[in-house]
């Protein structure tokens, strides 16, 4: 028992501050999308796991505090959401077309290449919530049968393939409107997205938030509903 | 100093409201005809009560701030189950890192593109 409440402490800690240096390396870089906080601090925290030879589960069960913690943060994007509602009610339909658009063909297309490349269901399942962002990732690939480990982690390489090929894309598309880089930005590559799009100017910020937030939830309410055992 | 300890009161409300909401969720979640993901369904509680009382507490925008601020931190347990999956990695990452490259760039470049039509064709209406 005092071991137990020992490890909890020990592994907090050593996860708190590993995502407190992973983060200042992060904003030290110029916030690049490869050095997202998430990549350093998992493969850190998974060396320390494996040159204490502590198992993976026991890692997880001394901080599920963490993970618990998810379940309000979650809760917390209602906040977001109802900043966003005068953008919605001022540009309406214009917006909410490219981003439904966005959002079914997204994962249409992922799960079409992995159907035809792989024959596990689960990883196809997975794939669907691709670019919504993490936190309803983890809830819809848990009612679907997919992997949440791996939504998590396929989340964060589709922002960051989203946020670095962004300039490219649009430049090749001659993408001039702040608006429309914000709508694809947040649809596709929801909060890593976001946080590129915060350096593109205001607009192209609060439309990559509105979108992630519109995809986010009506990914999240109709995945389960086609998909859900 | 008082005024702290008034902003840790409010946070700590802020924080009970949160969990309470995501309590409710968690609740309420099975006993709907339909799947919804429970911290959503909170989320979405949440979000009509906002609505109804036409502004964010500041409770709740106390506690919300560091959480929203830091969720990648509360990421990293889930994260690391993904060695439980190594071997179906090993075996399909290809397949996957090619799935989300063609997929990202593609509707990256159609999701532009559409927005960017709609928004020309409304700054036609306006003139």
């Amino acid at each position: 028992m005092t071991i137990e409440i020992a490890s909890q402490v020990v592994w907090i800690l050593a996860t708190l501050i590993v995502y407190w240096v992973a983060l200042t390396v992060y904003r030290r870089s110029g916030a690049s999308p490869l050095l997202h906080p998430l990549i350093i601090a998992t493969v850190c925290i998974f060396l320390m796991v494996s040159f204490s030879s502590t198992e993976v589960t026991d890692y997880q069960r001394s901080t599920f505090v963490l993970d618990w913690l998810l379940g309000p943060a979650t809760v917390a994007l209602a906040l977001p959401l109802y900043r966003q509602i005068r953008v919605v009610r001022n540009l309406g339909i214009r917006v909410i077309i490219p981003i439904l658009c966005g959002g079914v063909l997204a994962p249409l297309i992922a799960w079409l290449t992995l159907f035809l490349l792989t024959d596990n269901v689960a990883l196809q399942m997975t794939m669907l919530v691709k670019s919504i962002t993490t936190p309803f990732a983890i809830e819809v690939a848990e009612v679907t049968n997919g992997i949440p480990a791996l939504a998590a982690g396929i989340v964060i390489v589709t922002g960051i393939v989203g946020a670095i090929s962004s300039p490219y894309v649009f430049a090749v598309l001659n993408i001039r409107s702040e608006a429309a880089k914000g709508i694809a930005l947040g649809t596709i590559a929801h909060a890593i997205g976001t946080a590129r799009a915060l350096h593109m100017g205001e607009t192209t910020a609060a439309l990559a938030t509105l979108a992630l937030c519109v995809n986010g939830i009506v990914t999240a309410f109709v995945i389960p509903l086609l998909f859900a055992s | 100093m008082a005024s702290h300890f008034l902003q840790a009161l409010l946070f700590l409300f802020g924080l009970i409201s949160l969990i309470g909401f995501s309590f409710v969720g968690q609740w309420l979640a099975p006993l709907l005809p339909v799947v919804i993901p429970a911290p959503l369904l909170g989320m979405l509680l949440l979000f009509m009560v906002l609505i109804v009382l036409g502004k964010i507490p500041v409770s709740l925008e106390l506690a919300a701030k560091p959480l929203l601020a830091h969720m990648s931190l509360l990421f990293i347990p889930a994260i690391i189950g993904v060695w439980h999956y190594r071997e179906l990695v090993v075996k399909n990452g290809l397949g996957m890192f090619l799935a989300v490259i063609i997929s990202t760039v593609i509707l990256l470049g159609i999701t532009a593109k559409l927005a960017d039509k709609m928004q020309s064709t409304e700054h036609k209406n306006d003139n």
